[in-house]
């Protein structure tokens, strides 16, 4: 495998810090988040191209503040199917859309 | 390395030995790396940072990645 250029290092350190981030969520929302995290990673992987680094930038930085809104310890659970993250009632009702 | 044996995206399970490459031998791409090597670290109870994760491309690296870390159990 050819080494990795600086941007994929960063996507792949993404998915890591989104993996992780995982881990601390409860133990039955969790599968919720990974799936999603998942989904999300390989859908932009279809529909991004690979030299478009402009896109793969803003993606980054995107998925950076989605990661940094869901790791929220309010932010309980997440929409299997529509990836809409569902807000914990004791701290307010947040609503939280990703586009 | 039993972990991987259950890790469904391994296209061929039959290549699976010590020395698999997971790219080259079991199909994976580079978020499936990923995956194993954080499944890897969960299982093993360690952190590995992302320097070091990122060079564990085959069975083999990770074997030695383990077995190199003290407190992995």
């Amino acid at each position: 495998m050819p080494p990795l250029t600086g941007l994929q290092r960063e996507v792949l350190s993404l998915y890591r810090r989104c993996l992780r981030a995982c881990r601390l969520k409860p133990p039955t929302t969790r599968p919720n988040f990974e799936s999603f995290t998942r989904r999300e990673f390989a859908r932009n992987l279809k529909a991004v191209d690979k030299k478009d680094f402009g896109t793969i930038e803003f993606m980054l930085r995107k998925g950076n503040r989605q990661l940094g809104v869901y790791e929220q310890r309010g932010v309980r659970d997440i929409a299997g199917g529509g990836g809409r993250a569902i807000p914990d009632d004791k701290h307010g009702s947040r609503r939280l859309s990703p586009r | 390395m039993d972990l991987l044996k259950n890790f469904d995206k391994v296209q061929d399970p039959s290549k699976l030995s010590a020395t698999s490459h997971f790219t080259n031998d079991l199909g994976l791409d580079s978020l499936d790396t990923v995956e194993v090597v954080m499944a890897i670290e969960e299982e093993f109870s360690i952190e590995i940072p992302d320097k070091e994760a990122d060079a564990i491309h085959s069975v083999n690296q990770a074997i030695e990645y383990i077995m190199s870390q003290p407190d992995a159990h």
